[in-house]
Parts: C-alpha cells; structure tokens; sequence
C-alpha cells in the first residue's frame, strides 16, 4: 500500500471542507479535549468528506469511533498502544499507524504489524513539549532500512522545503500541522505542500 | 404565490420564487425567523464556512433541517474548477442531495464569477449527475455555454454579491430573459431593497435569490417578508402585462363620456 506523499493533521473537521478541495489525499483528524459524542461526529462528517473527495482518513486515538464510523485508518500513540484492541481493528478492516520515537518504541511497533510507522519529531516541534530530540535526516535512513516495506511517515517541524529533504531521505510520507493551520494563508500553504510534493505523487502513480 | 403559477426547478416544482442565503444572520434564531416570514422553500448553505465540526456547525444544520426547506448546497469560496466540483461532491455527501449552487470565483474585490472555470465545472459535474444552478454573468455566450453543459437553470447576477446595487446592466439582463425563453433564470446577488426584487421579477426572471439584503437589515425578518411580497408583486406584475410608457400625458379620467370604456 502506498501512502499520499503529503499527510496533512487538522484538529478540526471544519478544515476539511476548504482543504480536501485543494488536493489533500492523506489526513488525520486530530481531536483533544472534547467529549467523545463530539468527537464521534466530527470523525463521521470527516469520513463523508473524505470519501466524496477520495482521500483517506486517519483518526487519531480513538480506535473504537474509527471502527464504529467504518474510518479507513486509526493512529495510535505509544502509550494508545496499551488499550487499543488490534485484533478487533483488523477484524473490521481498519489499518493502523503507530508512532516512534526510539528503538524500544520501534521494536513495539514492528511487532504489531502496523499499516504505517511513524517518526518523529524530524526537527524541532512548535506544537508540543517532545520528550525526544531531534531525530534529523539521518534516522529517516536508519528507520527505512529496519522497518523495509512498512511505509514510513516523518512528522515535526516541517515546511514544504523540509517535506521535500525527508521524501529524499526515504519518507513515504511527510506529515504537517502547524505549518498549515497556523499559517496566515492555509489554503495558499496547502497548495505549497501538494507541488512540494508532487513529485513523490507521480512517481508512486506511476508504480 | 399562488398555486396556479409554480417554479419548476430541475425536479422541484415550488410555489415561492423567492430563494435565501443562510449566511451573515445576527443569530440562529433570526435567520429561523426570516426564512419562516419569507415562505421561502430552498436555501442555499455554504459547506466550507458551515462545515464547523463543533457544536455549532452541528446545530446549524440541524436548524436548517428542521425548518423543512430544500437545501442548495454552494461552492461559495472557490477559485478554480478543481475546488468546486470536490466541494460538490463533498456537499452531496454530507446534505444528500444532487443540487448544487456553483460559484467559482475570478476575482477578489468584485466577487465576480470565472466563467470559464464555471462552465468547465458546470459540465464536469452535469455528467455526474448533478442539478446545477451556476452562479454566473449577465453574458448571453457564456449562458449558451452553461446550457451546452448541461445546466438547464441559469443564475446571473444583478451587481457583485454584497453590493446591494440592484440591477447594474438592465439591458443584459432583458437580453438574457428574450434569448432563453424557457430557462428559469434566477437573478443572484446583488439586490440591496425590494424594490430591486420587484424589478427583475418585472423583466420576467422566475425568482430571486438574496442573502445580504435581508441577513444584514435593520429587521431581518421583516425585511424577509417584504422581499417575499416585492418579489410577488413583481411576479404578478410581470404575468399582468404592464402598460405600454408613452411620452405624454393621458388623462385617465374622461372628460366626457363614462368611466368604462363601452366601445366595445
């Protein structure tokens, strides 16, 4: 399975109706601090955005709304990994991602199978305290190797330039928030991430 | 209006001619109110400002579903082709329904349609099955255009939207009406007071869509209504045949003779 070059975090389901137009293929809907009902119809109404404009959904955390509103992905956190029910996410056909940030994280990951890996933050984060450093460049290298067809994802820190140095460095995928949704322009900067990273697009389109 | 003179729009047969915009409204509950005073049966609602995953975006659709009007979802805010067909299909996911409000927008400070990404997006979404009601000029080769593409309603502007101007080009707007005599055309943006609804009901148009006019006023719903009774009296002035202006004054009193006419 390939991934969409550009994977683009909105914390909002009211992103979605400017964005998906643009281009966007790959998102997760990253929710915090709101009850679950909420939640649950945001990621509905996301589900039928994405749908009608072909992308693929990835809800962050709450693995049971991503199989009850039939989502196609869920996105699990290390400390998600613990509560998460894998066998009945696969049982419904829902892929999942799982977040890195080391080699014991790495090795959990592996063991589980999962649909993406993730590796973060590539540079320094303005979104959240990160207990881990800076990965760089170079471990996008080091985690491609040991992960082999698993795809990868790289997060934290990036900008369209940035996203185009870790798809180089062997990334299938380049995730963004704050770039986007703080910038002055998000629709003008999402255009910016899709020609950043249309090489990658075509190159998968053409495999 | 009444029951002998319906609206047909695509599979829509309606007696209002008169459509709203549910954007801009001082408040939930008044723009309840305004589309309950206007009678008005199809509002058009915008997915990309009205989406609000939040609580908000919730009861605002909510709210449109309870009044029981049919919704005409639009591609308010986008600027090429490509956005506008996504977003439609988008809105046909979420509201259920083929009929969509097409606006690409050209240009920033008049609003004003590009219609050649219109009619490529008027034709793409046509043979995927959509109701198309575009959003476009008063020029007579791109409704030609509209229609070739599979629109079989058009809507051009009165003025830029927002503007409240009334009718900029009078003219255009008679030489679209003559040239489609069987095409419903909606006028679209642009009228400011009722007056100005009256107006192109007079030149024949079917109906009248308005959000500003009635959302922004001192009294929203009153200023509803009112545009529901111009665009009435309009209609019915229309179907009456005006008079012909002369030049010169008439007496409508006679001098001699009687009141009524007993020539015949």
């Amino acid at each position: 399975m390939r991934l969409d070059p550009f994977y683009l975090i909105v914390d909002d389901a009211s992103w979605l109706p400017k964005l998906l137009p643009i281009g966007v293929r790959f998102v997760q809907l990253r929710i915090k601090d709101r009850d679950e009902s909420d939640i649950r119809w945001q990621a509905r109404l996301a589900r039928d955005l994405c749908k009608a404009c072909g992308a693929q959904l990835v809800v962050n955390d709450y693995w049971r709304i991503a199989i009850d509103e039939k989502c196609d992905f869920v996105h699990l956190g290390q400390s998600d990994l613990d509560a998460a029910d894998i066998q009945a996410l696969r049982a419904h056909g829902v892929r999942f991602g799982v977040s890195t940030h080391d080699d014991a994280e790495l090795h959990r990951a592996l063991s589980l199978a999962p649909d993406y890996i993730a590796l973060g933050p590539i540079y320094p984060t303005l979104l959240k305290q990160m207990a881990f450093a800076p990965q760089g460049l170079e471990k996008i290298g080091i985690w491609k190797k040991r992960i082999g067809e698993t795809p990868l994802v790289a997060i934290g820190g990036l900008t369209p330039e940035r996203a185009r140095a870790v798809l180089e460095a062997g990334a299938d995928s380049a995730c963004v928030v704050t770039d986007i949704l703080r910038s002055e322009d998000p629709e003008a900067r999402t255009r910016e991430w899709i020609e950043a990273t249309q090489d990658w697009r075509d190159r998968s389109l053409a495999r | 209006m009444s029951a002998g003179d319906p609206l047909t729009l695509y599979d829509a047969v309606l007696s209002s001619r008169l459509l709203l915009g549910t954007a801009r409204y001082p408040s939930p509950a008044i723009l309840a109110e305004a589309i309950k005073a206007s009678g008005c049966e199809v509002v058009t609602v915008s997915l990309r400002r009205e989406a609000g995953g939040s609580r908000a975006g919730e009861s605002f659709w909510r709210l449109i579903r309870d009044l029981g009007v049919r919704v005409l979802p639009n591609t308010a805010g986008c600027r090429t082709a490509k956005e506008a067909i996504a977003t439609a299909q988008m809105a046909r996911e979420v509201f259920g329904t083929n009929w969509i409000k097409l606006e690409v927008i050209g240009e920033e400070d008049t609003l004003q349609p590009d219609v050649f990404g219109l009619v490529e997006a008027a034709r793409a979404l046509s043979d995927e099955d959509f109701r198309v009601f575009p959003y476009t000029t008063d020029d007579l080769v791109v409704a030609e255009r509209l229609l070739d593409a599979g629109c079989r309603v058009l809507m051009p502007w009165a003025a830029p939207i927002g503007s409240g101007r009334g009718i900029n080009n009078a003219f255009g707007l008679r030489a679209l009406r003559a040239h489609f005599p069987g095409v419903p055309l909606i006028v679209d943006a642009g009228l400011g007071a009722p007056s100005h609804a009256a107006a192109v009901m007079e030149l024949g148009y079917d109906a009248a869509l308005l959000n500003t006019a009635v959302a922004l006023a001192g009294d929203p719903v009153s200023m509803a209504r009112a545009f529901a009774l111009s665009v009435e009296a309009g209609r019915k002035g229309y179907l009456a045949r005006p008079m012909t202006p002369r030049d010169f004054a008439e007496p409508s009193t006679p001098v001699i003779g009687h009141a009524f006419d007993e020539s015949a």
